[in-house]
């Protein structure tokens, strides 16, 4: 057990910093018709640090702009974004992101998708032949190293993508629904596998689904976004048991987790529905 | 944006289930059987072909004078050393390499910049569409009226010819690079110029093929109709009228079959590069 982690509760006030920490973030960004478009509306997130949080909310709320924003991919117009006190400018190396659509080099092998975000680190060649090597272990893929992308199924691909995120060693790992694109079965087994890698690495997570089941069952804290110009509706701490297996998804709290976040969701899905 | 992704059973996993069971061998043979059969297929086409054209020429279906024969084309091939043929392929070879060079290096440059700049994109739009649709023969009067008959004018028409399918696909590879690829070379801080040597020119390399592919005969053409167009002092183009001016159709017919197998022999280069570069697309 590590007891480092933080409990359930909102790890806001006291004397622990929180690691994350997102303060009145707006974004905006221009519709097609030249519209400023308020995609995130003064939106405030504290994480600890190690802490698994999802994001879940109503289609095209503005989650991944969110994400977009923590990696520093897209510049707020107000607010800010600080990670262990320092203030999200531009992409960095403390950050990596999990695509939703893969992002995959077509034309490089496993391993030298693997090894993309770490090219521009100074290391020498056999360090980084090593970093992904154990990377390329970690999920599985170690005899597929020589494959291209093309050669593996949708959920190998994802599993690609996980590694080449790890490699560089970031504090913080972004993950843009990066299970949407997989089937039910997929998902779910990659799910399991993500949670085996974050006990072992303690990295902080920030997912963004719209699975309410996957965000109940990999998270500490799932925060519910309103729909757009979006904030934070509410923060459900999720407390089950770790290590979690699929089992925990037929359990009684699971069921009204699920329920709960539900209820919190369902007006906001209408409402955006509506308004679309 | 979701693309679906055919997670039960993508043919990746069927080529690797096939290995496990070992039926590999079948599978990587087969296409290269077929390319064999097809091979012997088109060599046939080509054998009936002249074996028609002999027996026309022979009965006299067919007016030899003006038609000549493969007996007389083979008969002459000691003519393409003896005369100064070698003198004349040298000089059109030359304007080819040069224009086809020029059309490759102008092309990708011009396309990569109109690809991913859109300033560049709107201003040049209308030139290059009006330089790619407007028949290569238009320009030879304008060009040879500036720059006189000499290899100048046959270089600038191949490049004329060249440039614009280089540069078109060029640009269209460079525009449709998929975004998440540029997007996650941002997040992994992949610098500007190493995002360029990585995602971007990997992802137009095959487009560029492809244009120099139509660019070759475009130039191959466009140097050839210069050089018959009169004046100039060398080049096959100016043999082919000659030779056809004097009714020696069997070295007539020998220069287009040796312009024609040069031609096939390198376009057809180009497309099978075209096919291996394409290797790690999905099948």
């Amino acid at each position: 057990m590590d007891l480092t982690r933080p409990d359930s509760a909102v790890p806001r006030g006291g004397t622990v910093r929180p690691f994350i920490r997102i303060e009145d973030l707006t974004v905006e960004y221009r519709s097609p018709s030249n519209q400023p478009l308020t995609a995130i509306d003064r939106l405030n997130l504290d994480v600890a640090q190690g802490e698994f949080i999802s994001v879940v909310g109503p289609s095209g709320c503005g989650k991944s702009t969110l994400l977009m924003a923590v990696d520093g991919l897209l510049q707020p117009v107000e607010g800010r974004i600080e990670i262990d006190g320092t203030p999200v400018t531009a992409p960095g190396r403390d950050r990596a992101v999990v695509f939703q659509e893969f992002a995959l080099l077509p034309w490089r092998t496993v391993r030298q998708n693997v090894a993309f975000g770490l090219e521009g680190q100074r290391m020498s060649k056999a360090r980084r032949e090593e970093t992904v090597s154990r990377y390329l272990r970690l999920v599985g893929l170690e005899n597929f190293a020589g494959h291209y992308p093309s050669q593996l199924s949708g959920g190998m691909r994802q599993r690609v993508g996980i590694a080449r995120a790890l490699a560089v060693e970031p504090q913080v790992l972004l993950m843009d629904e990066p299970f949407g694109a997989l089937d039910a079965q997929t998902r779910e087994i990659l799910g399991e596998e993500l949670l085996r890698i974050w006990d072992a690495h303690q990295r902080t997570v920030l997912f963004i689904t719209h699975d309410i089941d996957e965000a109940v069952f990999l998270s500490d804290r799932v925060a519910v976004m309103t729909r757009r110009p979006a904030r934070i509706k509410e923060i459900m701490a999720i407390d089950l048991p770790r290590p979690r297996t699929i089992e925990v998804k037929s359990s009684k709290p699971f069921g009204q987790y699920r329920r709960r976040i539900w209820d919190m969701l369902h007006d906001e899905a209408i409402q955006a529905s509506r308004e679309r | 944006m979701r693309r679906p992704v055919d997670v039960q059973n993508p043919p990746a996993v069927q080529r690797a289930r096939a290995r496990a069971e070992g039926t590999r061998r079948t599978a990587r043979t087969r296409p290269r059987d077929q390319r064999l059969t097809r091979l012997w297929i088109s060599s046939a086409t080509v054998a009936v072909a002249i074996l028609l054209w002999e027996v026309a020429a022979r009965t006299g279906v067919m007016d030899a004078r003006f038609t000549s024969s493969p007996s007389g084309v083979v008969a002459n091939l000691p003519w393409l050393v003896e005369s100064d043929f070698r003198v004349h392929a040298g000089y059109t070879l030359y304007a080819i390499t040069a224009a086809f060079g020029l059309s490759l290096v102008a092309g990708a440059a011009a396309g990569l910049v109109i690809g991913r700049v859109r300033l560049a994109r709107r201003l040049l739009d209308p030139l290059v569409t009006i330089g790619y649709t407007t028949p290569l023969t238009a320009f030879i009067p304008v060009v040879v009226m500036f720059l006189g008959l000499g290899i100048t004018s046959k270089i600038v028409i191949g490049l004329v010819g060249g440039v614009f399918p280089v540069l078109v696909n060029v640009a269209a590879g460079a525009g449709t690079v998929d975004p998440p690829l540029l997007r996650a070379a941002r997040s992994f801080s992949v610098g500007r110029f190493q995002t360029y040597r990585h995602v971007i020119v990997p992802s137009v390399l095959p487009y560029a093929v492809t244009g120099a592919r139509i660019g070759l005969g475009r130039v191959l053409i466009g140097v050839i109709i210069t050089e018959m167009f009169g004046g100039s002092q060398y080049g096959l183009g100016l043999l082919l009228i000659r030779m056809g001016q004097s009714f020696r159709t069997d070295e007539l017919m020998l220069l287009v079959l040796v312009v024609g197998i040069a031609g096939t022999l390198t376009v057809g280069g180009l497309r099978s590069w075209e096919r291996r570069m394409a290797r790690w697309r999905a099948v």
